[in-house]
């Protein structure tokens, strides 16, 4: 099956994501879920290394390029502006969905050391 | 030995000549570091190889006294400077540096003398640098010494005539027997008769002969003599193939080799043996007859360390200047097994010290160490077996004494029986040596004794004196052996005497009463009774017992638990009246099982081990009562459990299981698995794994009481399979925890319990966060069982919360407001960290490698 995808800009690059791999998992302290949940900073070093700080918790990582880039896509099935605009792309059948590319990914950030522990209060003296 | 300058005292010949050789070489060095004693003795035999050498030393010896010739001539002193030694040079210029002597001659030729200083020298000829040290020169002083000894001598001899016509002496047998002196008459005929030179000595030849040889090879290191060392004589052996001759092995090995000071590798010769061998006397008599002077150091003396070390150090590196006998010393030290430990380690590090090193570290040494000797050193003791003479026995020269033959001394003392009026017969004195076992000194105190009060000498006097046996000693081996062998008939010509009561048989030692008071005597000079007996009852069975109803064993028994008793009551009441009863054990056993094959007697182990096992028992006792349930050692006496409980509690807690797994057992035996648990567990026994000396695994009692209930090597019938005790082993660990924590449950109230089922174990939570204000805690903590709970830190709110109720003060109790928000930029990070640390999504880490596995994931699985 041939799968239309539409850049979203007429031709022009997509913007470009990057995955970013856990190794661990994330959890919540409340048991509640974590859609929506800010989940902490994600900086780069000047040399471009990234530093993932989540909760009490630094991560240092870094940045690989994926073996297969990945497309990030939209699945659009509104069928009215799909028969309204009727663009040079949709020349055969078929409009029912169309699929709009909303990002590339070419890289994925790796976090896969063993977090190291941020302490908040140091006492002044010992 | 003159150690002086040469005699041939040198003249302007002797320099013109010396001077004409100067003028072939221009220069000459001469070293005259070299001792004289070296030259004197190169002097002696001149060897070609050195001769140059040997040379220049003469030249430089014959110079030295022409420059100090100026100086006798002009003051007093023979030498200006206070040390004699310099090195000499002697050139037709004057020395660019240093001090110098002009030399002018008859024909107006000058040379000059380099004058330096010099090394003093080695300790071996001390004597020769003495000279110029003295105030008054030395034949003046040694002629006033030679004048005061005379004046003594003749004081001495003034008040000994003076002693004698005082004396009144009724013992007019006395008069006519001597010729000698008056004043020996009244010394001990020990001293008198003492052997003066060496054909005198009586102990064995080889004896005399070695330590003669071994102080012949001090000769080089003290007088100056080559030593004569014989080439080893093993070559001389060898001819016959076929069999060897008998060589009977020495009992003592000189070591004939000399070290870099020309010493003998040996450095001490040590004599040991029994008293009254002479041993004393051959060291006195060989180091006199050898040149040396004696100096004697015994028991009598202070043994402690510094004292040791000065009369050591005087003795070996010092020599007597006055008096008649001015020969270099040999220290004899008596009786050396008596002197403590440190003594014996000093003069051990003195014997080794100097003999590796040269002469230019020697003085370093000094300062650190005793310094090295150079003079023999005899030591005498009578044990050479004793701890602190170890080290010393391993650098010496160990010469063991056998005993004098009987004979030998019998004709001697017949010889000085005679010579003293004494009427008496061979065999009497023989008896006399027997007696005494060979102990001459001994044997001439008795023989004094008697000559004091009568002329004539029986053999019955001889036989009822108790002459010769105190202070003697039979080993405890050697008692044993008296008691199990029958003394083998001796020779015959011992007569029998008349006022004795035994006298029927032959007195050749196996009659029963010889035997009787033989053993008795034996065991009194023994004196550990208890060893003894303890000995004879391990060894009497070994003996071959004649008579099949076993009649002397039960005998030998009865004496032995007769003995015990004795034993005990004489402990107990201190009652030593009972003591010489003690000695009948031994002769009973004698007469029940001596026989005349020879017999080995072993050491008795039995009482030592027995009396290891009983401590090792009641210890493994006390320990498993110690960790009994209370409810089970309440009705559990000590001696009831060993002898009750324990035999039968072992056989009853063996369940009857099959070796499977604990899912397939049947409810019967479940049942009793649950009953030996309960069982182990009061009584505080388990299984443990433990290894064996075949290297196989096995599971033992723990405390280990089969140990103490079986004897020996018997093991109960019915013992669990490896598998089960593995199982019971582990049950008894499960069920001990589930116990502890049910009763820490119920020493906690209801509400603990109820608290510590709600309580949720987040275990692995806390371990990786590790952040305890996140913590729930529990409301009762004491309801987690011990190996569950952790430790927490200890919440911060109270602290607070007190602090509000108690205004911190200052110094003058005024309240000390709280000061507003520090402005440190560090506690302006804090907050904000503290914010991002409170954060809800946390990150937990996985261990490992995140390719570990791959899995294919299909995004319609996800949605």
């Amino acid at each position: 099956m041939q799968i239309f995808a539409k850049l979203p800009d007429g031709g022009t690059e997509p913007p470009s994501w990057a995955l970013v791999e856990l190794q661990g998992d994330l959890e919540s302290r409340s048991a509640t879920s974590l859609a929506g949940q800010l989940i902490g900073d994600l900086h780069f070093t000047r040399q471009g290394a990234p530093v993932l700080i989540v909760g009490h918790h630094i991560l240092w990582g870094k940045v690989t390029a994926l073996e297969k880039p990945l497309l990030v896509m939209r699945k659009r099935d509104d069928l009215t502006p799909a028969a309204a605009e009727s663009d040079a792309m949709e020349t055969d059948a078929e409009p029912e969905s169309r699929y709009h590319v909303q990002a590339i990914v070419r890289n994925k950030i790796l976090f896969k050391s063993r977090p190291k522990p941020i302490i908040a209060n140091v006492p002044k003296k010992i | 030995m003159d150690y002086d300058y040469p005699p041939d005292a040198p003249d302007y010949d002797d320099l013109e000549d010396l001077l004409d050789e100067l003028e072939q070489e221009k220069q000459l060095v001469i070293d005259d570091t070299a001792p004289k004693r070296t030259k004197l003795s190169a002097k002696r035999t001149p060897d070609d190889e050195h001769y140059d050498d040997l040379m220049e030393r003469i030249r430089a010896s014959r110079a030295l006294p022409k420059a100090e010739q100026f100086s006798v001539v002009n003051g007093v002193e023979r030498i200006p400077a206070p040390a004699a030694k310099r090195t000499v040079e002697i050139s037709s210029r004057v020395p660019l540096t240093g001090a110098f002597q002009k030399l002018t001659f008859s024909d107006g030729s000058r040379y000059f003398l380099t004058v330096r200083s010099r090394q003093p020298q080695p300790l071996a000829n001390p004597v020769s640098s003495r000279t110029s040290l003295l105030s008054r020169p030395l034949q003046e002083l040694k002629d006033e010494a030679q004048r005061l000894e005379e004046r003594r001598q003749r004081l001495l001899q003034e008040r000994a005539v003076l002693q004698k016509l005082a004396s009144w002496d009724t013992d007019a047998a006395d008069s006519g027997v001597e010729s000698e002196d008056e004043t020996e008459r009244s010394s001990l005929w020990v001293q008198r008769f003492q052997p003066r030179t060496y054909v005198e000595l009586l102990s064995d030849e080889t004896i005399n002969r070695g330590l003669l040889h071994w102080l012949r090879l001090w000769d080089k290191a003290v007088f100056g003599r080559d030593v004569i060392i014989k080439p080893p004589k093993e070559e001389k052996k060898k001819p016959d193939g076929k069999f060897k001759p008998f060589v009977r092995k020495p009992a003592f090995e000189i070591v004939e080799e000399l070290d870099s000071t020309n010493r003998p590798k040996q450095k001490v010769a040590l004599l040991c043996g029994p008293p009254g061998l002479g041993k004393t006397t051959l060291a006195h008599v060989l180091a006199r007859h050898a040149g040396y002077s004696v100096l004697e150091m015994n028991a009598s003396d202070d043994r402690s360390v510094t004292a040791f070390r000065t009369a050591l150090e005087s003795a070996t590196q010092m020599r007597p200047m006055l008096g008649a006998d001015p020969r270099p010393n040999c220290l004899v030290i008596d009786e050396i097994d008596g002197a403590p430990a440190p003594a014996i380690n000093h003069l051990v590090a003195a014997l080794s010290a100097g003999s590796g090193d040269t002469s230019s570290n020697k003085k370093k040494k000094k300062k650190e160490g005793p310094a090295p000797i150079h003079r023999p050193v005899i030591c005498i003791c009578n044990d050479p077996y004793v701890p602190a003479l170890r080290p010393l026995r391993q650098m010496a020269l160990v010469m063991t004494f056998p005993p004098t033959t009987s004979e030998r001394l019998a004709s001697r003392l017949a010889d000085i029986c005679r010579r003293n009026g004494l009427k008496t017969d061979l065999g009497a004195l023989l008896s006399l040596c027997e007696k005494t076992r060979n102990d001459i000194r001994s044997c001439l105190g008795f023989l004094q004794f008697v000559r004091s009060r009568q002329e004539r000498l029986t053999l019955d006097q001889v036989q009822s004196s108790t002459v010769g046996q105190k202070d003697h000693h039979k080993s405890l081996f050697a008692a044993w052996q008296e008691i199990f062998n029958m003394p083998r008939p001796q020779r015959k010509h011992l007569v029998v005497s008349e006022t004795d009561g035994s006298s029927r048989l032959s007195g050749d030692g196996t009659s029963l009463s010889e035997r009787f008071n033989n053993i008795v005597s034996v065991v009194i000079s023994c004196g550990e009774h208890e060893k003894l007996a303890q000995g004879l009852f391990e060894n009497y069975l070994n003996v071959k017992i004649k008579d099949s109803t076993l009649q002397s064993v039960a005998l030998g028994v009865d004496w032995l638990c007769f003995g015990d008793e004795l034993n005990a009551e004489l402990q107990h009441s201190q009652n030593y009246v009972l003591l010489p009863y003690q000695s009948y054990t031994g002769v009973a056993f004698h007469l029940l099982f001596a026989t005349l094959q020879k017999t080995r007697p072993a050491f008795p182990q039995a009482d030592s081990e027995t009396r290891q096992r009983h401590s090792k028992l009641n210890n493994l006792l006390a320990s498993m009562i110690s960790e009994m349930s209370p409810r089970t050692r309440c009705f559990n006496g000590r001696g009831s459990l060993v002898k009750d409980v324990l035999p039968y509690l072992l056989q009853v807690a063996v369940p009857n299981l099959r070796p499977v797994s604990s899912q397939l057992h049947t409810p019967r035996e479940e049942e009793e698995l649950r009953r030996v648990l309960h069982l182990m567990v009061a009584y505080n026994l388990t299984y443990r794994q433990q290894r064996d000396a075949e290297g196989q695994y096995q599971y033992l009692l723990e405390p280990n009481m089969e140990e103490l209930v079986y004897f020996g090597e018997e093991r109960p019938q019915r013992s669990a399979p490896y598998t089960v005790k593995q199982l019971i082993a582990r049950e008894i660990e499960l069920e001990k925890m589930r116990r502890a924590e049910a009763a820490l449950v119920g020493t906690d109230d209801r509400r603990g319990r109820g608290a510590r089922e709600t309580a949720p174990p987040p275990a692995p939570e806390r371990a990786e966060t590790g952040a305890p204000a996140a913590e729930p805690t529990g409301p009762a903590p004491a309801a987690v069982p011990n190996h569950l709970r952790q430790l927490q830190a200890k919440p911060l709110a109270e602290r607070a919360v007190a602090d509000d109720n108690v205004l911190p003060r200052d110094f003058f109790g005024r309240v000390i407001q709280p000061k507003p928000q520090k402005e440190t930029p560090a506690d302006d990070e804090a907050p904000d960290s503290g914010h991002l640390l409170r954060t809800d999504v946390w990150y937990h880490f996985k261990e490992g490698y995140n390719n570990a596995v791959r899995r294919t994931v299909r995004v319609q699985d996800l949605a």
